[in-house]
This record gives C-alpha cells, sequence and structure tokens, in this order.
C-alpha cells in the first residue's frame, strides 16, 4: 500500500469524520450508535484500503461503509433498543414546517440523495459512486425531487393566499 | 428557491458530532495505522505507549525501533502525542499490575496512556475491554473513551489510550492531585458465527406459549403512526414458554432455548447469560436452502423481536418472523453472537500530583 494512499486515507477520514457522522446519525437516531457506525466503517475501509483503485475514491468508500455500517448497526441494535419512540425520518422531522414534511414523506435513497447534495455538498458523480446508480440517474432523480418539492412549494403557498 | 430552502432545513436539522468526537476518531486511527497496517510489523506491547513517549524525547534507544510508528502517530495526533508527560506510576490488585505510563492535562481534556499486566493468569488478553470503567478522577463532570492500543503476549500485557474532558467551571489547583482509577475489565471477547441449524431439535410445530414477562427492549419496522401501537403489541405479545427451555448450548454464554411457531409466526428464543457482567449480545439469520433471507421483522408483524430479564441479568430474546420457508425442512439457521469471560474485578488506582500533567503554558496562563 502506498504511504500517499494512507496519507489520503488518514486526511480523508479526518476531514470527513463529521459528515459520516452525521449519515449514521441520519439511519441511527443516537450519538452513541452513530459513533460505533462511523467507527467500524472507518476500520472496514482501512482494511480494504488496497482495493479502493484511487486516493480520489476514499471519502465516497468511507460514505458507502458508513451507510453500510449504520444498516447493520440497526439491524443489530433492533434487539437491544429501549423502549422508546425513534423517528423514521433521516433528519428529525420538524413539525409545521412544509419542506420537513415534504422530506419526511420521501423514501430512504431519496432523502440519502437530498443530504448528500445539499447538506454533504457532494458532487452528482461522488454521489453516483456511493449510491452505486449512473451518474445520470443522479442528475434526473435530483431533478425530479427538486420539481416535486417545487409543487409542494406552491401548493402550499397558494393554500396560505 | 427550493434548493436554499432545503439546504437550510437541512444544516438546521442535521445533528453535529459532540464536543470530543474528533478526539475518538484520532483515538480510533492511531489504533488502526499502529495495529492494522500490513506494511508494519506489529511491534508486541506497549506499542503507543513507547511510541508516544519516543515522540516527545524521553527516550531515544528505541527511536529506529518505530519510525515508522513515529511519523503516523504525529501525522494523526501531534498535539497529544507532543504533550504527553511520563508519570510512571504503578498499583496492583487481585494479581494484575495497572501501570500508568503518561498522561497530560492540555485545557479540559486528558490522555492517559496506561498498560495493564497479569501477573497470576491470562485474564489480560488482546480482547481486553476496559468496559467504561476507566477514570481520571478529578472534581468536574466528565466523559471519555478509552482504546487498547497494543498487547504483548509474552509479558501478558496489554495497553490503552484513555481520553477525557472535562466541563471546568474553574480550573484545579496547582496542588490538587488527580488519580486514575479502573475497576474492572472483561477479556477473552470473541465474536463467532455459528450454524444453528443442526441444534433443532425435531420438527419445528405450534408450540407452548407464556404472556412475555416485563420487557426491557423490543423491535418492529411498523409504518409511519403505529409506533405506539407496535410498542403496545410487544407488551403483550406471546412468547415460547420458558419452563420448556430447550437448553441447547451455542457457544459460552448463549444459549438456545426455544424454537416454535405461535400463531403462525417462528419463534427463536436465546439466553444470553448475565449481559451486565459479560455484556454477551448477538443477531441471528434466517434463510432458506437455496440462500433467499428472511427478515425478522415485516411491516405486517410490526414486531420483530422482544427481550426480558431472567435470572442472574439473564437477557432473554426471542426473535419473530413472520415470513418463513413454508417446508420447515428447508430453515437455515446462523447467528452471530459476541461474548465475553465474566468481567473481572479489582481496585485499580494510582494518585499524582497534577502539576506533573499539566501543561506549561496553562500554569503561567493561572
Amino acid at each position: 500500500m502506498s504511504n500517499g494512499k494512507e496519507q489520503a486515507f488518514i486526511s480523508a477520514v479526518q476531514e470527513r469524520s463529521h459528515q459520516l457522522y452525521r449519515i449514521a446519525m441520519g439511519y441511527l437516531h443516537s450519538a452513541q450508535d452513530a459513533e460505533d457506525a462511523v467507527s467500524d466503517a472507518i476500520e472496514s475501509a482501512w482494511k480494504n484500503l488496497k482495493r479502493i483503485r484511487s486516493t480520489d475514491a476514499i471519502p465516497a468508500y468511507l460514505i458507502r461503509c458508513t451507510i453500510n455500517s449504520a444498516k447493520t448497526e440497526l439491524r443489530k441494535k433492533r434487539h437491544t433498543e429501549p423502549l422508546e419512540p425513534y423517528q423514521e425520518s433521516l433528519v428529525a422531522r420538524d413539525p409545521g414546517n412544509p419542506i420537513s414534511d415534504y422530506f419526511s414523506d420521501l423514501r430512504e435513497r431519496d432523502q440519502l440523495l437530498l443530504i448528500l447534495k445539499y447538506q454533504e455538498n457532494l458532487r452528482e458523480e461522488e454521489i453516483a459512486s456511493v449510491l452505486h446508480v449512473p451518474r445520470g440517474t443522479v442528475s434526473s432523480r435530483l431533478s425530479r425531487l427538486l420539481d416535486r418539492l417545487r409543487e409542494e412549494m406552491k401548493k402550499e403557498e397558494s393554500g396560505n393566499a | 428557491m427550493p434548493e436554499q430552502k432545503l439546504k437550510n432545513f437541512l444544516h438546521q436539522n442535521m445533528p453535529e458530532p459532540p464536543k470530543d468526537f474528533d478526539e475518538r476518531v484520532h483515538l480510533h486511527l492511531a489504533r488502526l495505522v499502529t495495529q492494522e497496517e500490513p506494511k508494519m510489523k506489529r511491534v508486541p506491547g506497549f506499542i503507543i505507549a513507547f511510541a508516544l513517549i519516543l515522540v516527545i524525547g524521553m527516550t531515544t534507544a528505541l527511536a529506529a525501533f518505530n519510525e515508522d510508528v513515529n511519523q503516523l502517530l504525529y501525522r494523526i495526533w501531534p498535539q497529544a502525542a507532543q504533550a504527553l508527560k511520563p508519570v510512571n506510576l504503578s498499583c496492583e490488585s487481585q494479581g494484575i499490575r495497572m501501570e500508568v505510563v503518561s498522561a497530560t492535562l492540555n485545557g479540559s481534556e486528558t490522555l492517559v496512556t496506561m498498560t495493564m499486566q497479569d501477573l497470576e493468569g491470562d485474564r489480560v488478553d488482546e480482547t481486553m475491554d476496559l468496559f467504561d470503567s476507566a477514570i481520571l478522577q478529578l472534581p468536574y463532570d466528565g466523559s471519555g473513551t478509552c482504546m487498547q492500543t497494543g498487547y504483548d503476549p509474552e509479558t501478558k500485557t496489554a495497553s490503552f489510550a484513555v481520553y477525557m474532558k472535562f466541563d471546568m467551571d474553574k480550573w484545579p489547583a496547582e496542588s490538587d492531585k488527580v488519580s486514575f482509577r479502573v475497576s474492572r475489565f472483561l477479556s477473552n471477547k470473541k465474536t463467532q458465527t455459528v450454524d444453528l441449524t443442526p441444534l433443532i431439535p425435531g420438527e419445528i410445530t405450534e408450540t407452548v406459549s407464556m404472556p412475555v414477562p416485563a420487557i426491557r427492549g423490543w423491535s418492529g419496522s411498523p409504518e409511519a403512526g403505529r409506533r405506539e401501537a407496535a410498542k403496545e403489541k410487544a407488551r403483550q405479545l406471546m412468547v415460547l414458554n420458558t419452563d420448556n427451555s430447550l437448553e441447547i448450548p451455542v457457544v459460552d454464554g448463549v444459549t438456545l432455548t426455544g424454537i416454535g411457531i405461535i400463531d403462525g409466526v417462528l419463534h427463536v428464543q436465546i439466553r444470553y447469560t448475565d449481559i451486565l457482567h459479560t455484556d454477551n449480545h448477538g443477531f441471528l439469520t434466517l434463510s432458506d436452502k437455496s440462500g433467499k433471507k428472511y427478515e425478522e421483522s415485516s411491516q405486517k408483524q410490526e414486531v420483530g423481536s422482544v427481550s426480558w430479564f431472567g435470572e442472574n441479568y439473564d437477557s432473554w430474546e426471542e426473535y419473530l418472523y413472520d415470513e418463513y420457508p413454508e417446508d420447515l425442512s428447508q430453515i437455515v439457521l446462523q447467528g452471530e453472537f459476541t461474548t465475553a469471560d465474566p468481567a473481572v474485578e479489582g481496585d485499580w488506582h494510582v494518585t499524582f500530583p497534577l502539576s506533573v500533567i499539566r501543561e506549561e503554558t496553562e500554569r503561567q496562563s493561572n
């Protein structure tokens, strides 16, 4: 493994750790579980560093590992989940906020897409790499989701008028 | 603009990590880079502690010994590596020696490197977990994290780095003393995947049930708005009768206690021994012989599992499948179980003046 790749990995983890945490929190809604998922993801990515084709691919690989770890953690967590309610959306609901209502009604994959684009500022090709879909699919999904949001906002405005 | 509104919503509602998250990431990276890096030799024992001491120039004899490690540590967390000060105090309890090798108090943050060595047996190993019991005692609220950084099988010594952050309302006095304490640890921790299929006795049939005892947890995938109803359903669930427990050992600390059908739903019951002193836990995967997987909880059933405490903090956990192979002889049931020996308890603590580990710059500024 080249030293450049190791350094790129360390830098990517240091630069992206908050991003990984936010993504894991979206699935797990528990700070401790999110940290565990991020730790597992970093470890998994480190062990597979040799297989990552280039240093540019490391950030997307880390995000993908985090999503996988969070989903695995979610599955394990089912057995010990305390008796308290949890939210189903990747972002906490903000009652009365039409954007929140729109977002919460989306499917998980679409919520993730919007988070990666508008919260984490990933480029479309990076998102495509994270989600394992062609770049064109990312563009068309984003376009469709924004169209739907525009419609929802128009409805909201006409309702308020 | 909808994009901007969406951005604002996400920025306002996505959670940020806790204050000491970065340090925990540093520790994790340090452990990975020093332990897992295939290019570097795995140096037995004291690896991080020695390396950190080297970094601050306490020892020069080992400089060539671990040049790579030093460089990596500097890259990962240079501030902490530079700030560590030697403590070298030890104590003994239950035939186990603890040594605080070095420590630093920098602002409201502390980093301690320490080792534990079993002088009598094999209770200290590479899987050792201080079970949230390692603490630097200062008169403030604090929280932290601990990570094993190395293990030397020759001397049965494990090394750790313990990071803590305190909410300080005032600076400690120059004359204050500080104690570092460990009260228990787990070892012989292992995760094993076990095929439970051959352990299933005879045919799976409709079976005797009982109301679930007071549950300590549950899982499920109810639709939005059905969460409370599903929780109530978990509380009212009928489970396999523990009086007819199968008592089939799976691995140390894990017992298959039942499998059967109640009202058309497949139930699998597992007992984890004394989870408060072992942290035993696990999860199951149900599939058929063609490899098709069946999720534990579907939208229809709403409750995927329930758990409750038995005697001596045994945890009974029952997994429910409302979809499973029609031909029950085709069932393949696998479990992934993490277990450990019962916690070793003792009183390991050393006390030293705060001035030994406090940053010079802070003393001057006070």
